[in-house]
């Protein structure tokens, strides 16, 4: 595979992972959404009040554990697939064997560019600067 | 001239490059803000490969043109389809006219004016190499003409030195004053946010997704001001500066219909008001309507590979001598 592949490839996988993470939480937001008005509705009841109150808490708790599983499990997916790319960049028969510098970070901000983005880069207006 | 590689080339672009284009057309500015290996980085390509501005060989006429295609694209949009002969635009220009071809390729899910700025430098890059180049012939499809007009207005300002050698500048269905598409979707995605409802509220975040750039396409923004500090969701609201048309130049622009006598539909994709760029009449420079050019039967993609938008393109390339 050439460099353009390496760098699709990250891509997509890049790709894939931010999906699950975004995802996860567009629909937590909405999960949390469509359940808070039934719980309104039963919480204004005076009666019922107190055990609903319960009964948010442990829902909204078994939300934050089910979302943050995805995505916790997402990042180590993301690690363990990040060094399986590596691995399979550095082996000799690869073309193209420029060595890889990223690692696998959980902040989108932080995340180093792609090793693979040399071609599009040298031609990009910012080359040279 | 031996090397001299200006065509668009029979290893063009493949699936797998439209499909990256296109999500590039969607949610760009997220691939640009994640480093994503994927995003569309602008640069000139031949034979489905990246050319820096600096390796293109040296004009032989002096002459250039440039072709900027519009959202979701590559420099395939240029390629005329079967039974048409003759290529693309580029090539037919090339052998008529001899101008030399350059086709950009871009991530358009970024901000019009980010893309326009980029497009500015690397036109002050190729001149500066080749500056035996004498007249640019600059021609956008859709929201690369938005993307040309950009570049002119900021290289203008900058005093760079590329833009004094653009003769000819050719809008091909570019939304001047907006997309009616887009300007639904905006809403759309407000009146989804008036109903209190998971579906409604899910519907409308998805929608809210689509890229800057396409976003930019409301109104038809050319400039960082057009929308910095404002909420990109807004309401219909218009904060366009007016933005002078290069005066150095002659603008020509061809309006699609694509249902031939039914001036008001447009091209199905933009108005004929907004591709011939009226209502802003006391822009200076505006083009008057000898530059219009109603192209009847054609719809918006079609206007980007029909050899009648050619004859056009090629008249008004020639007409200055």
């Amino acid at each position: 595979m050439d460099k353009e592949g390496w760098k699709r490839l990250r891509g997509v996988k890049r790709l894939i992972h931010d999906g699950v993470e975004r995802g996860a939480n567009f629909v937590e937001k909405h999960h949390r959404h469509a359940a808070e008005k039934p719980f309104q509705i039963l919480e204004s009841i005076t009666p019922i009040a107190a055990p609903t109150g319960v009964v948010h808490s442990v829902h909204n708790g078994v939300l934050w554990l089910a979302y943050g599983s995805i995505r916790s499990i997402n990042q180590i997916a993301e690690m363990a697939d990040d060094w399986v790319v590596n691995k399979l960049h550095l082996r000799p028969s690869s073309p193209s064997t420029s060595p890889p510098s990223r690692t696998t970070s959980v902040s989108l901000k932080s995340r180093p560019r792609d090793p693979g983005a040399v071609t599009a880069e040298a031609c990009s207006p910012h080359h040279g600067r | 001239m031996e090397g001299q590689r200006t065509r668009l080339g029979k290893r063009g672009p493949g699936m797998v490059e439209h499909a990256i284009s296109a999500l590039n057309g969607w949610i760009g500015d997220h691939l640009s803000q994640t480093d994503n290996g994927l995003e569309q980085q602008m640069a000139f390509y031949q034979e489905n490969r990246p050319l820096a501005p600096e390796d293109f060989p040296p004009p032989r006429t002096g002459k250039v043109c440039v072709f900027v295609h519009g959202l979701g694209c590559n420099e395939s949009l240029w390629s005329f389809p079967a039974p048409h002969e003759g290529g693309c635009y580029g090539e037919l220009l090339e052998r008529r006219c001899g101008y030399m071809p350059m086709y950009l390729r871009f991530n358009t899910g970024l901000r019009i004016s980010n893309n326009g700025k980029q497009l500015a430098r690397l036109l002050e890059r190729f001149c500066a190499r080749h500056e035996a180049t004498t007249e640019m012939v600059l021609i956008g499809h859709s929201m690369g003409g938005l993307v040309i007009r950009s570049a002119c207005h900021l290289a203008a300002e900058r005093g760079q030195d590329w833009v004094s050698r653009v003769r000819h500048i050719i809008y091909l269905g570019s939304p001047h004053l907006g997309a009616p598409l887009e300007k639904a979707t905006n809403v759309a995605t407000h009146m989804l946010g008036r109903f209190d409802t998971t579906a409604t509220r899910v519907i409308r975040d998805l929608l809210n997704t689509r890229g800057a750039g396409v976003k930019d396409l409301r109104f038809g923004n050319l400039v960082d001001q057009d929308w910095l500090d404002y909420d990109p969701d807004e309401l219909m609201k218009n904060r366009r500066v007016p933005i002078p048309w290069l005066a150095t130049a002659r603008h020509h622009l061809a309006v699609g219909q694509a249902l031939a006598g039914v001036g008001t539909f447009g091209d199905a994709i933009v108005r004929p008001q907004s591709a011939a760029g009226r209502t802003h009449g006391s822009q200076p420079g505006a083009p008057d309507g000898s530059d219009v050019q109603v192209m009847p039967g054609l719809n918006h993609l079609t206007l980007a590979r029909h050899p009648a938008v050619y004859e056009h393109i090629e008249r008004w390339v020639t007409e200055d001598g």
